[in-house]
């Protein structure tokens, strides 16, 4: 019977560790943010809301990866409040807000074409839905 | 200096490193360059990454954009892999229990 109840606990502590595992409230915003991002990529952006929305977005991904980044500690300390398990989870999500900033720098500065900016846009877009997918263990492809 | 002459000079890179990175490199202030080598050798590779997409302005900052999206795409499809086969696991060790509640209470 010990050795049951050790294989549970060894499964039960895999499920919750395997993607992201976010707070409650965080895990509204990044539904919430999936489901606009959504909206977004359903209808043509013209380039200035495609610009205003990356600028949002390198605002999103920051609070994302800095969620990501406290919680790893907090993983440590206080379990239940674990949030992103793994490290290719994390690599992504910081590579996620450096990029959305860099872009965001270029787009001021005027470097990229207008299709570049709008095909950015777009990606960012999917990123926020990957991020929603890998909360809920969906392994729809974007 | 030219890609040709840093293809001669960087004899420890491959062809393919020096025809994506190449160019950019090149384009690079000394400052810059400078810090992309600091980074590196500090093992801050997303900085140095970082440093190195800024200079990427044209199609190619797309294409880095397309690849992160085909990487959490991947990470994703892993992951509800992972968790369907915990869900199996779960099921089998459940129904292992089961058994055994059953013949416990003699059933």
């Amino acid at each position: 019977m010990k050795r049951i109840l050790l294989g549970l606990i060894i499964v039960f502590t895999m499920a919750g560790c395997s993607g992201i595992q976010a707070t409650k409230p965080m895990e509204t915003v990044i539904s919430n943010n999936a489901a606009v991002a959504a909206v977004q990529l359903s209808t043509d952006q013209t380039l200035e809301s495609a610009k205003q929305g990356m600028a949002d977005n390198a605002i999103t991904f920051k609070v994302y990866f800095d969620a990501a980044t406290i919680n790893i500690f907090a993983y440590w300390f206080v379990p239940e409040k674990q949030i992103y398990c793994t490290a290719r989870y994390y690599n992504l999500l910081n590579k996620n807000e450096v990029a959305s900033r860099v872009f965001l720098q270029n787009v001021n500065a005027g470097s990229y074409a207008d299709d570049v900016v709008k095909g950015l846009y777009a990606e960012e877009l999917k990123w926020m839905q990957a991020v929603n997918d890998a909360v809920q263990g969906s392994g729809i492809q974007r | 200096m030219t890609l040709e002459e840093l293809k001669t000079r960087m004899t420890g890179l491959s062809d393919e490193f020096l025809a994506e990175y190449g160019p950019i490199l090149l384009k690079m202030s000394t400052a810059e360059a400078l810090s992309l080598i600091s980074l590196i050798a500090s093992g801050k590779e997303v900085e140095a990454w970082a440093l190195v997409l800024a200079q990427k302005t044209g199609p190619d900052a797309l294409a880095e954009a397309q690849a992160m999206t085909v990487s959490w795409n991947e990470a994703n499809r892993a992951n509800a892999d992972s968790l369907a086969l915990q869900k199996k696991a779960i099921t089998a060790i459940l129904g292992g229990v089961l058994s055994i509640a059953l013949a416990m209470v003699g059933l």
